[in-house]
């Protein structure tokens, strides 16, 4: 009984705190997209604030699942649960980079430099990651 | 041919690993449901289709230890 409890908790976490890094890595893509597009640095604020809550989330996510995995199916290391784990693990971290990077570098976006580019990509890579890690957890239900 | 022959049994395996807890997951609720019925005919009906996901999960749990036995054999 109390095992059906702490499973159910390490499920539902791993759902509902996915839908925030789901949700909120594409609307940061969005919104530096649109900075880019129309100049307005208020987009590109926005689109930071997002990376830091999808930051956020990312570790409960993360580590619900790996529990999840651990009791629900064993500990099984099948293709999707290896791609969770792999991709889990580059999110987190192009996501903490993303926002290291962004606080010590304030400017790094909007100044005009190669370096601007790079973090643009990061943002489409990291949101790649969210939308692949979206998909294998969509062969769950 | 050994390399697409341990493929397929890996697919079959994770279908059957995701597929396990499904079934344990669906008798829970089919539990529940015959426990929270006062009348006897929905007790009845409820604890019929829990059996029910209960013999898939053993069955699965068989075919599943079935396959991860050729796996390894496979591997040696």
């Amino acid at each position: 009984m109390a095992n059906t409890v702490k499973n159910k908790l390490f499920v539902h976490t791993h759902h509902i705190g996915s839908h925030f890094t789901n949700g909120l890595t594409p609307i940061a893509s969005l919104l530096v997209t649109l900075y880019f597009i129309t100049g307005d640095r208020d987009f590109e604020r926005a689109s930071f604030y997002c990376i830091v809550l999808a930051m956020v989330a990312i570790p409960p996510v993360f580590f619900s699942g790996f529990l999840d995995w651990l009791t629900r199916f064993q500990g099984r290391p099948t293709h999707i649960f290896n791609h969770k784990r792999l991709f889990g693990v580059l999110f987190m971290l192009v996501s903490i980079l993303l926002v290291v990077w962004r606080i010590m570098r304030p400017d790094v976006a909007t100044e005009a430099s190669t370096l601007r580019y790079i973090y643009l990509a990061m943002i489409y890579v990291d949101t790649g990651f969210a939308t692949y890690l979206g998909y294998l957890g969509g062969k769950f239900i | 041919m050994r390399t697409r022959e341990r493929k397929d049994l890996e697919r079959k395996i994770e279908a059957l690993v995701i597929a396990i807890p499904r079934e344990s997951e669906s008798y829970d609720f089919y539990m529940k449901l015959a426990a929270e019925y006062p009348d006897e005919a929905s007790k009845e009906m409820f604890t019929f289709l829990a059996n029910q996901e209960q013999m898939h999960q053993e069955a699965l749990e068989r075919i599943l230890a079935n396959l991860e036995e050729k796996l390894s054999k496979l591997a040696r």
